[in-house]
């Protein structure tokens, strides 16, 4: 079954509590983060043999524009969003970015 | 106004987009061969095609499937169908028959994609039907001789 | 051709007065969950129960010769359909092709279950027991009735006339007519008052198996459920119920909910606050927008673990005996080893595939319904009562039912109750449609008891079983019910302990007493009510004293059957089938179990492979011996369909309470059996000529307790507690 029979492109269904959005899919498994370190996960985001072949901008474009990241500030019904504000986080992505993508060791 | 475009025939339908397609298939088209199980996509039991894939119509919103081809078990057609509905009265596969449309539509599915299915195939492509009553012994052996019909 | 009316001829009035005779006699001799074996209803009523059989009120040809047998049971799944049109098939000499079936009306008059007394209902693995005589009796006296009609057409003897595949033939001459030709006559014709029924030998369709007459709807989505059926003008209601059993409303705001767009209405029931809309999806969202405050002081507040907890301190004392036998105190006192154990088992929901609905429409004579009906009779009583009617102003359109386990025949009429509750507060200005959405269902109540067992069982030196203690802690399902007076003896509801005292093995000295725990979570029976934990108590507790004594215990089951002899040959043949006795290697293990319920005996054979905390229950050998396999594919299905349907129980489903109330909601926190899981299945008939008992139950009770005892032959450990909690073994 492909993620689009249950999940619809137009957004989150409020009656059966399915989650939606554009592109609807998992992630690629390059992008599993869970349980990595700050650190690891810097690394991680910043690679583009990981991150889906991303730039600097194109990584802030990635959390400004895409479907899918913004999702997880509308998740639907039972579920809680990012606990950070969207705006912020693009804040944060474009200073990290100006300041070199610098990482923790 | 949606415009859902049903077993060959085109629906237009004032009603909000969010509505599942599941309700506007029964209660708007009267097409109650598709079922109500769960209502969270968790049972199959409303399992349509759309665009030749299987769909749990309770998940998909009539905005997302409008202009879509959407097939319901009451107009299911062709040569894979015939051998699956065959296959099922064959064996009488069936108990309550409640999740058997959804049952029958999914296994159309799998056997479009592939003609010769292993047991984990079956697993795989039937794991989001669920049959209270237990038929799943039938259902399996309905497929694989649906298969070899097919042969 | 058919005709439901008794002023028609003496013949009618003679089938009627016999029945009418029986169920006089039969009041209060209801039996359901067949509490009393047959050859004790036999014995005690001086005969089994006789119904009318008078072919108008079961039967109507059609002049394209078809034949519908019109079904006073029930159809769940369980094939019952199929069977009562096969008993009326064969004795008519009906050709199977042209056989159908339609529900018949709600009337008790004349389609009581023979065995609930003056009741109509399906219920208790009975449906094939109960008809057996009166469904053959109604084909043949209507292959008299045509026989008649045609010698008097033909102007011949009746003697040399046949009828076979629904053809009337004169075999002298070659004269052909069929059915349909001559229905109208036949059917007008005295019925019989002595009617012969075929010898075994000479069955052509019982016995075999023959394509199910549900089988084309339920392929083609053109079988219609309740939940499909709609009438003009209808709005459909869904209920917000409270979320703890016993509280009530104490107020609600529907201002939000009436500006869903198709919300119609929103009124408040016993059964709690509905909402009305012009469709489904309406109702449901209109639900969700609507505000409701409980008044809890009546409520069940505890968490599962209280409740269980208050059990343990109930079993401090003694409870309700039931009758036993022996001296079980003194059989314990000299026994060489003993095991106690305390054994639990949780609420279960039925959760049928098609939600709980119904249709009602209200007149000013009476009201109609369109439901899935299990016990029409007392679906018709409840609604009659709520609407100010007589039950026979209740007209009931019986429809298939998407699965029952049980939930569909209610105490209490529950949901047919809510239908009427409904219609009767919009002033039945429209017709109703009530539906239960999945979550309802799962939180909705009437589900099988949380029950507790405490054993205490030991052997002598020599290994026999010397005595048995056994106390058990549920909610009755029966007291406080209409129905209390037949299934509550002594003060004990024979439904909580069915399978222990009244257990075939020649246990000498056996004590089981009973508590009755009280709460106001409604409880019901489930698809083998009492024997779906009693089986897993017994028979996982016979395999504990069987290594115990270090005997087989297979063996062992079979030295406590050898006064039922019947009983026995299930136990062998299982075993024989499924190579038991043979290294299964390792990893793997092999369990038996055996049970008796519903007059019908079933063994199973288990095979598990178990690795740490990942158990695949690989094949189940089952053999059955049920009398008479009407349809042995049916009766397979039947089987196939108990373990699929009873797998889940064993390995995960539960309803866990917190402060009062239900913890799951759907199929994902409670999941029934998926394809994956399914074993494969091997299921043996004993060929039998005895009459048929039931098979819609009698699969379930072995199953959980084959595989505990396969797992205890893999790993050594013991499961006591069902779901199985196998986190111990990783």
């Amino acid at each position: 079954m492909r993620c689009g029979n249950c999940h619809n492109d137009i957004g989150n269904n409020p009656t059966s509590g399915t989650p939606g959005g554009l592109h609807w899919q998992l992630a690629p498994v390059s992008m599993l983060w869970q349980g990595l370190s700050s650190a690891d996960l810097c690394r991680a985001v910043k690679d583009p043999k990981l991150n889906g072949n991303r730039d600097g901008e194109a990584l802030i474009k990635h959390m400004e524009d895409e479907p899918l990241v913004l999702y997880g500030w509308h998740p639907g019904k039972g579920r809680e969003p990012v606990p950070i504000p969207h705006e912020k986080v693009v804040e944060y992505m474009k200073i990290w970015v100006a300041g070199g993508m610098a990482c923790p060791n | 106004m949606i415009t859902l475009k049903v077993n060959g025939e085109s629906h237009e339908l004032d009603v909000s987009p969010e509505m599942p397609l599941l309700w506007a298939l029964r209660d708007r088209l009267h097409l109650t061969g598709t079922k109500f199980g769960c209502g969270r996509a968790m049972c199959g039991a409303c399992t349509v095609h759309i665009d030749g894939e299987a769909a749990r119509s309770c998940s998909i919103m009539v905005g997302e499937a409008a202009g879509k081809t959407i097939t319901t078990i009451e107009a299911i057609s062709g040569k894979v169908a015939e051998a699956v509905t065959s296959a099922w009265q064959r064996l009488d596969v069936v108990q309550c028959g409640y999740c058997q449309s959804g049952q029958i539509m999914s296994a159309i599915v799998l056997l479009n994609g592939n003609k010769t299915p292993t047991d984990e195939d079956i697993d795989l492509s039937m794991e989001g039907n669920i049959c209270r009553c237990g038929t799943y012994v039938r259902i399996r052996h309905a497929i694989h001789e649906a298969a070899k019909s097919l042969a | 051709m058919s005709t439901s009316n008794f002023s028609n001829s003496g013949a009618v009035d003679n089938s009627r007065r016999d029945f009418l005779k029986s169920a006089a006699a039969a009041a209060g001799a209801f039996i359901i969950g067949t509490y009393v074996s047959f050859p004790d209803v036999a014995g005690a009523q001086g005969g089994f129960p006789q119904g009318p059989y008078d072919p108008n009120l079961f039967l109507r040809i059609g002049a394209d010769n078809s034949v519908t047998v019109l079904s006073k049971h029930f159809e769940m799944g369980q094939g019952v359909t199929t069977g009562l049109a096969t008993m009326v098939a064969e004795e008519l000499g009906a050709d199977w092709s042209g056989v159908r079936f339609e529900f018949a009306a709600a009337d008790a008059r004349i389609y009581n279950n023979l065995l609930f007394g003056p009741l109509m209902g399906t219920g208790g693995s009975s449906s094939m027991a109960e008809s057996w005589e009166q469904m053959r009796k109604v084909g043949a006296a209507a292959r008299m009735m045509f026989i008649a009609a045609a010698a008097a057409k033909w102007n011949v003897p009746g003697s040399e006339i046949t009828v076979e595949k629904s053809v009337v033939t004169h075999t002298r001459s070659g004269r052909k007519a069929n059915l349909g030709e001559l229905a109208v006559d036949a059917m007008h014709m005295p019925v019989p008052k002595d009617v012969a029924l075929k010898p075994a030998k000479d069955w052509n369709l019982i016995g075999t198996k023959l394509p199910r007459l549900d089988t084309p709807g339920k392929t083609t989505g053109k079988a219609i459920f309740a939940l499909d059926m709609t009438r003009p003008g209808m709005l459909t209601a869904v209920i917000k119920r409270p979320d703890r059993f016993g509280a009530k409303v104490a107020s609600f705001d529907s201002t939000e909910t009436k500006k869903i767009d198709g919300v119609v209405d929103v009124v408040q029931v016993p059964a709690g606050v509905a909402v009305l809309a012009k469709d489904t999806w309406s109702a449901i969202r209109g639900r969700e927008a609507l505000k409701v405050t409980w008044d809890d002081s009546g409520a069940e507040k505890r968490s599962t673990a209280e409740m269980l907890e208050s059990y343990r301190q109930m079993m401090k004392q003694p409870g309700i005996s039931a009758e036993g036998r022996g001296d079980a105190a003194a059989g314990l006192a000299r026994a060489a080893k003993t095991v106690e154990a305390e054994y639990t088992f949780p609420f279960l929901a039925h959760a049928p595939m098609e939600p709980m609905n119904g249709v009602i429409e209200l007149r000013s004579d009476g009201a109609e319904i369109w439901s899935g009906s299990q016990l029409q009779s007392l679906d018709q009583m409840v609604a009659a009562q709520i609407l100010g009617m007589k039950p026979e102003q209740i007209k009931i359109n019986t429809l298939l039912g998407g699965g029952s386990f049980g939930r569909r025949a209610s105490t209490t009429a529950d949901w047919t109750a809510e239908m009427a509750q409904v219609v009767k507060a919009i002033g039945g200005r429209a017709p109703v449609h009530v539906v239960w959405t999945r979550e309802d269902d799962i939180r909705g109540g009437f589900y099988r008891p949380m029950v507790m067992h405490r054993v205490k069982a030991g052997i002598d030196a020599s290994g026999q079983i010397s005595g048995w203690q056994h106390t058990v802690v549920s909610k009755s399902i029966f007291k406080g019910t209409g129905l209390e007076a037949m299934a509550v003896k002594g003060g004990v509801d024979n439904s909580t302990i069915e399978g222990i005292a009244d257990t075939p093995y020649s246990l000498a000295n056996l004590a089981v007493d009973v508590h009755d725990a009280e709460t106001p979570i409604t409880v019901l029976w489930f698809r083998s009510v009492g024997n779906t934990h009693t089986a897993y108590v017994m028979e996982t507790m016979m395999d504990e004293l069987a290594h115990l004594a270090g005997k087989d215990p297979v063996a062992l089951r079979l030295a406590l059957l050898t006064k039922q002899p019947r009983y026995a040959e299930v136990v062998r043949l299982a075993a024989e089938k499924s190579g038991w006795g043979q290294s299964t290697g390792s990893g793997r293990g092999r369990g038996f179990a055996f049970h008796h319920s519903f007059n019908t005996s079933v063994a199973m054979v288990a095979d598990v492979s178990v690795n740490q905390a990942k158990l695949k229950v690989e094949r189940i050998v089952a053999a059955v011996d049920c009398g008479v396999a009407i349809d042995p594919d049916v009766v397979t299905a039947q089987i196939e369909g108990a373990i699929g349907f009873a797998l889940s129980i064993a390995l995960r489903n539960q309803l866990t309470f917190k402060d009062g109330r239900v913890e799951q909601s759907n199929f994902d926190d409670y999941e029934p059996t998926r394809m994956r899981e399914m074993p494969k299945v091997e299921v043996h008939i004993v060929k039998s000529t005895e009459r048929p008992t039931g098979i819609g139950e009698p699969g379930v009770p072995p199953l959980a307790p084959a595989i505990a005892n396969a797992i205890a032959a893999a790993t050594g450990k013991r499961l006591r507690a069902l779901p199985f909690d196998l986190s111990a073994f990783a």
